[in-house]
């Protein structure tokens, strides 16, 4: 099958022997080319734990992953080339860039990391495609409101061209105008460029605004699977699915009535 | 007490030094309302904590806060020394914050804080002040109250953490609660139960309420009226149950860029500011 990322009997876990905690138990899911694909799900029910395994952050799982087309062995820290086709978006802007980097720096270190021989011509088409443009190329992220540092770990993860972006919450800790700036923005990257995204949330709104598909997880289990059409319409089955869409009425757009 | 007379500000100023000299961060704010549920939203910087913060005597050094008047009930803040402040707070009015951890004393057993304003405002004994405290931890609907009296903060979830603060908010009975962006550190199910709880307990006991948050359409579910902060200003008054009625550009411009199903895959409108807005 065609897909661009294939995750069967995943089992995630943080720690070892006695102190291990079973974050993820047995996901399985797979994602198309191009397609984006929501995990949503209340705090601790394994989200950012899954993630983080797709993006070869944390080696300890089970089960089988295949990344664009490559296997990825559980145990291990995948080789640097990885990462220059898998990049991560995290939730929070003000962590995930080092405050002591200019936008620059931050963006050339990639680039150089990966072999990039036209990090300049590159910085400059990446922080416009983003719309921050040539004047903030020099700044500190403390000189940048938390949307803009956001567009700046954005800038960061496509400038190499990734064929499959992670997002864990990106838009939670920005302001309604803001994450509408962000999601405009991913919207445009994703006609742009062919890439595979999976898009973490607690947001039913914002999952249905800009995914195709939707994995519903609880507890560290998927207990649902969805179409976007499904979650607008309310086609779901499983109560917890019921419960966070109780939950968004009237927070989200989406309409309570239909 | 008549409706309009439990808060009445008006010309409320709170200004800090900067470089250039003093910049207002909150400017000429007024609200009168009664034992009612108010909404105050905005994006973050618009002013809305340091608002909250200066209707409870604690706006931050050097900030300086005047108005042209302050009265809660009967009582002239205008004319409070910190001593007279510590007598309202707790007391009269009181405030719930956006995330339990910071708020709640990590080294103090949740009975002892629930307790803490009881021993500070009232004369009662160990056994009634226990007592009192357990009847609340269950009004707020935690089924082990005993247990999460005795427990630290950290041994409670964010959910629990939240309620045993509300608990803490309630039990001397206050004519006000301050509540800003109480539920913005929770879990989607928790905070919806949360708000819920905040909503029947005040509704219940005639308290007023002033919600703070980012979030239009959940203050507008809980709430009668709600004041749009921009910029330290209010730029617009809203009926909570008709926001299809808001005029300014602003508020209008906020409820335009939520997703909702009839843009889904579209990209969203935009929020372009116009300097004016920052004008009365
Ligand atoms: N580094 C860690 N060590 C131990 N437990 C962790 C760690 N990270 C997450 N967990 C636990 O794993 C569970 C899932 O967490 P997480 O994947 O962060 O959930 P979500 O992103 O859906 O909120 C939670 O119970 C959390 O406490
Ligand atoms: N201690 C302080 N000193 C100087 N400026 C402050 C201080 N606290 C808040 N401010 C400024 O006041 C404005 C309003 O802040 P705040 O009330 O916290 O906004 P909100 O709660 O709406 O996000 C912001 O511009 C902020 O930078
Ligand atoms: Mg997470
Ligand atoms: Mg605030």
């Amino acid at each position: 099958m065609n897909a661009t990322i294939v995750i069967q009997g995943v089992d995630v876990f943080h720690g070892q022997g006695a102190q291990r905690f079973h974050a993820v138990k047995q996901a399985s899911l797979s994602i198309a080319p191009r397609e984006t694909f929501g995990l949503v799900g209340g705090s601790g029910s394994g989200k950012s734990s899954l993630l983080r395994v797709l993006a070869g952050l944390s080696p300890n799982w089970s089960g089988s992953i295949t990344m664009a087309g490559e296997a990825m062995p559980p145990g291990q820290r995948p080789p640097r080339a990885f990462h220059r086709h898998v990049q991560m978006v995290f939730q929070d802007p003000y962590a995930s860039l080092n405050p002591r980097h200019t936008v620059d720096r931050i963006l050339s270190e990639g680039l150089a990391l990966h072999g990039f021989r036209d990090a300049e011509q590159r910085i400059r088409d990446v922080l416009d495609q983003v719309g921050l443009g040539p004047r903030f190329r020099f700044r500190y992220p403390h000189e940048l409101s938390g949307g803009q540092r956001q567009r700046v770990a954005i800038a960061r993860a496509i400038s190499l061209e990734p064929q499959i972006l992670l997002l864990d919450e990106p838009t939670s800790a920005l302001d309604a105008s803001v994450q509408a700036e962000i999601l405009n923005l991913l919207m445009t990257i994703r006609q742009q460029r062919p890439v595979t995204c999976v898009f973490v949330s607690h947001d039913l709104a914002v999952i249905a605004h800009i995914c195709d598909r939707v994995a519903v997880m609880q507890h560290g289990s998927i207990v649902e699977h969805l179409t976007a059409d499904e979650l607008i319409s309310r086609q779901v089955s499983h109560p917890y699915t019921r419960q966070l869409l109780a939950a968004s009425e009237g927070l989200s757009g989406i309409d309570p009535a239909a | 007490m008549t409706d309009a007379s439990l808060l009445d500000i008006e010309g409320l100023t709170v200004s800090f030094p900067s470089d250039s000299g003093r910049v207002s961060v909150v400017r000429d704010f007024a609200l009168r309302m009664g034992r009612e549920k108010i909404g105050i939203v905005g994006e973050s910087g618009s002013g809305k904590s340091i608002t909250a913060r200066a209707i409870l005597g604690l706006v931050p050094h050097p900030g300086q806060t005047t108005a042209r008047r302050m009265q809660l009930g009967n009582r002239n803040l205008l004319a409070l020394d910190s001593a007279g402040w510590r007598g309202i707070r707790g007391k009269y009015a009181g405030m719930i914050m956006q995330d339990p951890k910071f708020s709640l004393n990590p080294v103090m057993r949740i009975g002892d804080q629930i307790t803490e304003t009881l021993r500070l405002h009232e004369k009662l004994d160990r056994a009634e002040q226990r007592r009192r405290a357990i009847a609340i931890l269950q009004a707020v609907g935690i089924d082990d109250p005993e247990r999460v009296y005795a427990a630290y903060p950290h041994e409670l979830s964010g959910g629990m953490g939240q309620r045993a603060m509300i608990a803490a908010m309630l039990i001397s009975s206050p004519e006000l609660i301050i509540a800003d962006e109480p539920t913005s550190a929770l879990d989607v199910l928790v905070r919806e139960q949360v708000l819920k709880l905040l909503d029947d307990l005040v509704t219940t006991r005639g308290i007023g309420l002033i919600l703070i948050s980012h979030d239009l359409p959940m203050v507008a579910r809980f709430c009668d009226r709600i004041l749009v902060m921009y910029r330290g200003r209010i730029v617009e008054t809203l009926d909570a149950h008709h926001l299809d009625r808001a005029n300014h550009p602003y508020t209008k411009g906020l409820m335009a860029c939520l997703p909702q199903p009839a843009y889904r895959g579209q990209m969203l409108p935009s929020l372009s500011r116009d300097p004016a807005w920052e004008q009365a």
